[in-house]
């Protein structure tokens, strides 16, 4: 187990080195002078871009400007963007609202989306199972803007249930958003309980459950369930990130300030630092979540080991 | 011809071409009994297609994919204006009996351009979906087939790509390539296939990988290996048509996906851009008008569910088809 985790972690390491540099050529890349525009209509003097390039190191060679920066991030220095506020200053005003939101997804996603799974797999090809596999189609099917605007406008705007938009941040306003961004993921979830837990539910154990006598909501509940998890919670592992990056959408439809207007507003105005430290900030998450995943998988079915 | 004297023939090793002819002239056959009694054994995707024949679900989205492409391939064939025609006189203008999906912000027709934006979006899926099937199959299978370090390495490479959330590499690959006005449109089509595709192939390359490890270990392989056959044979004979299978469900699903991704970008306003029509540019346009006019909405994303619909289903039935468990 120890010498598990301390594998993932080393390889964990490789990767983040990797997207780290991936994101900070490709930023690099991007076409354009940072510095176009910042002054006005007549242009910045070539003195003072002069002086910023300097600054920022821009006219090194890349491997060096990439050395530089993961030598400040190590010792926790985000950088600085062109106009002087720190990294670490933005991320701390965004990263929250995102992380509260991403994190009302993935709740609506394990309590909808298993129990959803859970009474359409216990009851194949009832009534309720079709009602949540036709669901559950039409949601995977639209476009999730598309989900936003229309829910956005009748929840919000005609029946006033939710507030229209969430600029505060607050949890009672990130509810309807968090719902938006969780619905697709919701829907796969719910797919997936549906499925494994109706394959489990022939498997020898749960036989010998039943046979023993135990309640049925115990057979189900503990020994079929428990079974079952391990795909849905890998896909939910696997979803933190795109849920993450899903979230320039759901932040720009309901105004949310967050890391999504964020990063697309640090892309467009070629601000590397920025860019380079959500997407390091992101990928992080997402490689820890996935190996808690990975350890979680040992609770769930004690059959498995890692060596 | 009837069933039995197909399975009659099919015994006999010369006229086998022949009873498979008649097998699909018969129009609602049952196609698992002819074969079954004489232990002539078939190919996984025979069977596969045998199954798919009869299912309902596969018969309507493949119907529904055939007439998509059409569409694609041929707009002149379902309406007889051109999406550049605009009467701004008409701007806005709900539904009626003359134009029945009504008019957008520029007075176009949205059946028309409904229509016309069929290519754009197929054409990203497919090009998009072929790019990841290629790239990600052969990753997958090197690394599967090779393993040792080769298979460290390329799986850590896969696990750069697939760390970065798809949307935001996506978003930053279309800001390296920018487009001026006089843009063709298929340069704009493909600078989206490559922001999805250069993402995309890490989750085809995993489950490939994990597919052929799966098939190495069978015993045909090792007979093969044992008959002296070469790597490149055993994986191009033996390996790729069986450990195929979750790859090809997986693609067609996400085919759907790739759409759905193009009219997602298109609404953050760097995917497909004017002059290309597309149903994702007509989304994004409609969404602010969305509760003054929303027939500008409703129909363009109504063709798109369809369209990402029928690609869910077919894998699906796809799924179903190449699964013996499920049976």
């Amino acid at each position: 187990m120890g010498r598990y985790v301390v594998r993932r972690l080393l390889q964990m390491v490789l990767v983040l080195i990797g997207t780290t540099f991936l994101i900070f050529s490709s930023v690099y890349a991007l076409p354009g002078d940072p510095f176009a525009g910042k002054c006005g209509d007549r242009g910045c003097p070539p003195e003072y871009v002069a002086a910023q390039r300097a600054r920022f190191g821009l006219d090194d060679p890349l491997i060096v400007q990439y050395f530089n920066y993961v030598k400040n991030l190590l010792q926790g220095n985000f950088g600085e963007s062109f106009s002087g506020v720190t990294v670490s200053e933005q991320l701390q005003q965004a990263i929250p609202i995102t992380l509260k939101l991403t994190a009302l997804a993935i709740t609506f996603e394990i309590v909808i989306g298993i129990g959803a799974g859970v009474l359409s797999g216990i009851r194949r090809n009832g009534y309720f199972d079709n009602v949540v596999l036709l669901s559950t189609l039409v949601v995977i099917s639209i476009p999730i803007f598309v989900i936003g605007y229309v829910l956005q406008f009748t929840l919000g705007v005609k029946l006033g249930i939710f507030p229209v938009t969430a600029s505060d941040g607050s949890w009672g306003q990130l509810i309807l958003p968090g719902l938006v961004l969780g619905s697709l993921s919701l829907a796969f979830v719910s797919r997936l309980t549906r499925t494994s837990l109706a394959e489990n539910l022939r498997a020898d154990y749960v036989r010998t459950a039943v046979a023993k006598g135990l309640s049925r909501s115990r057979v189900i509940g503990v020994h079929t369930l428990r079974n079952s998890l391990i795909p849905v919670v890998t896909f939910i592992g696997i979803d933190v990130g795109s849920l993450l990056g899903g979230a320039i959408v759901t932040e720009g439809i309901f105004n949310i300030t967050g890391i999504g207007g964020l990063t697309f507003r640090a892309i467009r105005l070629k601000e590397g630092a920025l860019v380079v430290g959500v997407v390091t900030l992101l990928v992080l998450v997402f490689l820890l979540v996935n190996l808690l995943i990975d350890l979680l998988y040992a609770v769930l079915d004690p059959r498995i080991r890692y060596e | 011809m009837s069933d039995v004297s197909a399975s009659a023939a099919a015994s006999v090793p010369a006229a086998k071409g022949m009873s498979q002819h008649d097998d699909a002239a018969v129009s609602t056959p049952s196609p698992g009994q002819p074969d079954e009694g004489q232990g002539k054994p078939r190919s996984l995707g025979k069977d596969a297609w045998l199954d798919l024949r009869t299912n309902p679900i596969f018969l309507v989205s493949a119907t529904l994919i055939v007439i998509l492409v059409v569409m694609a391939a041929f707009p002149g064939l379902f309406t007889s204006q051109t999406p550049e025609a605009a009467d701004l006189s008409k701007s806005r203008v709900g539904p009626s009996s003359k134009a029945w999906f009504g008019y957008d912000l520029q007075g176009g027709d949205v059946y028309t351009l409904t229509i016309y934006g069929a290519r754009a979006s197929i054409i990203v899926g497919v090009l998009a979906t072929t790019f990841t099937l290629l790239v990600g199959t052969l990753a997958g299978i090197v690394a599967g087939y090779t393993g040792g370090w080769v298979d460290s390495v390329v799986s850590r490479i896969t696990d750069v790509f697939f760390a970065i959330p798809l949307l935001l590499g996506a978003i930053l690959i279309v800001f390296s390539f920018p487009t001026q006005p006089g843009t063709p449109s298929i340069v704009i089509i493909l600078r989206v296939v490559a922001a999805v595709a250069v993402l995309g192939w890490t989750f085809v390359a995993r489950i490939m990988r994990s597919s052929v490890i799966q098939v190495k270990q069978a015993d045909y392989v090792q007979a093969a290996r044992a008959l002296g056959a070469g790597p490149i044979r055993i994986v191009l004979k033996h390996i790729l048509p069986n450990a195929m299978a979750p790859v090809i469900v997986y693609s067609t699903i996400a085919l759907g996906g790739y759409i759905a991704v193009e009219a997602t970008l298109s609404f953050l306003g760097l995917g497909l851009t004017p002059p290309v029509v597309s149903w994702g540019v007509a989304i994004s346009e409609a969404a602010t008008y969305l509760r003054v006019s929303p027939h500008m909405l409703l129909f363009p994303s109504l063709f798109l569910s369809i369209t990402v619909l029928a690609f869910i289903m077919l894998g699906d039935a796809v799924r179903d088809a190449l699964d013996p468990k499920l049976r």
